[in-house]
């Protein structure tokens, strides 16, 4: 083989991984502006009114998305509140608390369940975690009830947001849990020590050492908590009632709204100019979903070559 | 050494001895304690669960192990005592959680399988066929094409990227490592939604497996990516110095040197890639169609997969069809947990 054939033979191998590497690429410019195409329509015709609007009707053609914008952001915060002490609490017990063997097992379980089916998850919500949520949820209503939050004018709560966000807590928490146990495992060990020399309880340990150097890893946990939060479908679309009206905060009235479950619920149905706004939605989805997944890989980029080096 | 000797000996410092039975009896009781409370409270004045667990016992358990951790090693223990409280709560809060959902699938799952649910399709069940008639089948065999067809896309693909990531210098690493990354995050109703855009809507198809397919592929590429390139990189560079010190091009380097070293590791990142997809719901709403009958062909007409299966049992809403959802979700949890089997036996063979 001469020199000349070598070349091309590289070239060409070069040739074809670059191309994967730039189709790549494209793929992700090529959704968004593909989708913003077919959803331009509707951002000419509705203008601003569709995000800050609430009014959604195919027989007049006015599409509006507030309310879901809204549920979204209550479901993914509240299933944040659940998921992040938890997943922190869950990370650190296996890292420093549990025996070898039950870390062991855990470590397999909970990335295991990361990768639990949303669907799996969905049918759990709707079949076993509703009925109990719902009596969780009347209870708060009867015993917290002059806390605003907790107030319900329609004495019951199925479908509302708390059920959702419960369910998303539920789901994520497993993701969370992945990512902030293997930043936690990869604390210099020889820190830990030290600190526990120099006479620090567990706790002063975990607050000043391991919390400090894991701080960045567990943050880009949270933000990909954060994305399949607000991209999750089938996991709330059994158990939320969709409703065009802002629910800011009453998260246990069965109002609520995502972005994710107003595709699925309409889309099969839906005369052209609905898909087209369903479509925008799908791009307010992705752009919101991409931004939240670009800060959260950043970050962990910067916190592992933090920790390489 | 003078000054030393002359300091008095602390009564309490020796952390090597046996602790006095006083100590371990106040641990005892604070871990024992609390928990039988608030059980008789909660059951002799009829409190509702959560209630007691939230309000009784969560409170009483702090107090108490804050009060053992004082009197057994100080002020100091307080903090330690709380921290172990809060976390063993955590802890125990979701695996019963999660728990309850392994459980249901299995005990459910179980009540509603049976060796015919496997293989036998759903033509002529109604809603009050019962048990005994009918199955999955179809819909395991369409899962089964669509995800493999989705792997056959984006597995050439994804290694391809990885190899652009990790051997060659060209100018777009950073970006394409970035957006692949990124696009892990995307949502499985975005790819669904992308692919109906490209080609159902615009009447380029009807709804078909083999667009299912693409947009799993869509979703599965970015793991491929991240996980291939990561055990690339761990191939020593000196395996690769060697192979072309002894004037084996770029491309047979790659193939006959790196790819072998690395064989286990991009199995198991293909395997990764396909757990992450195989239970993907939202796209295949968007993209295919149920049935009811088998079909073997991705190209053209309705095809079932397990997902689906069990999103439309669960909004068909009666009893035997939940309970073919619950056995279906049991075969798709048995097809993960066969996946991660496979890829820990993979993994600690590596170690060995």
């Amino acid at each position: 083989m001469n020199t000349r054939q070598v070349a091309k033979g590289d070239r060409a191998f070069f040739a074809i991984s670059t191309s994967a590497a730039l189709f790549t690429l494209a793929l992700v410019v090529g959704v968004v502006v593909f989708l913003g195409i077919r959803s331009w329509s509707t951002f000419t015709s509705q203008g601003t009114a569709f995000l800050t609007g609430s009014t959604w009707d195919n027989t007049t053609g006015t599409y509006q998305i507030l309310p879901m914008i809204v549920g979204t952001l209550v479901i993914a915060l509240l299933g944040l509140i659940i998921a992040v002490p938890t997943s922190v609490a869950v990370a650190y017990f296996i890292e420093y608390m549990a025996p070898p063997k039950v870390a062991k097992v855990a470590i397999s379980l909970v990335d295991l369940l990361a990768a639990l089916p949303s669907i799996v998850i969905g049918l759990w919500g709707m079949m076993v975690l509703l009925p109990q949520a719902v009596q969780w949820s009347q209870l708060l209503t009867q015993h917290l009830g002059f806390i605003p939050i907790f107030q319900n004018e329609f004495g019951n709560a199925q479908g509302a947001p708390f059920v959702a966000a419960w369910t998303i807590g539920i789901m994520i928490t497993p993701i969370i849990t992945s990512v902030s146990r293997e930043v936690m495992g990869r604390v210099d060990k020889d820190l830990i020590s030290a600190a526990s020399a120099l006479g620090g309880t567990n706790f002063s340990t975990m607050r000043r050492v391991v919390i400090p150097n894991a701080k960045s890893g567990i943050l880009g946990g949270i933000l990909l908590g954060l994305g399949r939060a607000l991209g999750e479908t089938v996991a709330i679309f059994f158990v939320l009632n969709l409703v065009f009206e802002v629910n800011l905060f009453k998260i246990l009235e069965p109002k609520g709204g995502s972005i994710a479950s107003l595709i699925v619920a309409k889309f099969s149905e839906a005369p052209e100019d609905e898909l087209s706004a369903l479509m925008a939605a799908g791009v307010l989805l992705f752009i919101v979903t991409l931004i939240v997944n670009m800060i959260a890989t950043s970050i962990v980029q910067r916190a592992e070559r933090k920790m390489a080096s | 050494m003078t000054t030393l000797e002359l300091l008095p000996r602390p009564t309490n410092a020796a952390p090597w001895k046996v602790r006095s039975s006083s100590h371990m009896a106040k641990i005892m009781l604070a871990s024992t304690l609390p928990a039988l409370i608030a059980f008789t409270l909660g059951s002799i004045f009829q409190i509702p669960g959560p209630i007691t667990l939230l309000f009784i016992f969560l409170p009483l358990q702090f107090a108490l192990a804050g009060f053992a951790a004082i009197s057994t090693r100080g002020r100091r223990g307080l903090a330690d005592s709380s921290l172990n409280v809060g976390v063993l709560f955590a802890t125990t809060f979701i695996s019963i959680m999660l728990g309850s959902v392994l459980y249901s699938v299995i005990s459910f799952g179980l009540k509603a399988m049976s060796a015919h649910f496997v293989y036998q399709n759903n033509e002529y069940i109604t809603t009050t066929t019962s048990l005994d008639y009918g199955g999955a089948g179809h819909a395991l065999l369409g899962t089964f094409l669509i995800v493999g067809i989705a792997t056959l896309i984006s597995v050439p693909l994804g290694i391809a990227v990885a190899v652009y990531l990790t051997e060659t210098r060209g100018r777009f690493r950073g970006p394409v490592r970035f957006f692949a990354q990124s696009m892990s995050g995307l949502p499985s109703i975005v790819a669904g939604l992308f692919i109906y855009a490209v080609f159902i809507s615009s009447g380029i198809s009807r709804a078909a497996g083999w667009l299912g397919a693409l947009a799993l592929a869509l979703l599965m590429l970015p793991t491929v990516v991240r996980m291939s390139e990561e055990v690339l990189k761990l191939v020593p560079g000196d395996l690769r110095s060697a192979a072309l010190a002894l004037g084996a091009p770029q491309r047979r380097a790659f193939f006959q040197v790196i790819m072998p070293a690395a064989k286990t590791g991009l199995v198991t990142a293909v395997l990764l890639g396909i757990a992450r997809v195989v239970g993907e719901t939202a796209p295949l709403v968007l993209t295919t169609r149920i049935t009811a009958q088998t079909n073997a062909n991705p190209l053209t007409g309705d095809m079932a997969s397990l997902p689906l299966y069990i999103f439309t049992f669960l909004t068909a809403g009666f009893d035997t069809g939940r309970a073919r959802a619950w056995a279906a979700a049991f075969l798709l949890l048995a097809v993960v947990g066969l996946i991660f089997g496979t890829t820990r036996a993979l993994t600690s063979q590596k170690v060995k």
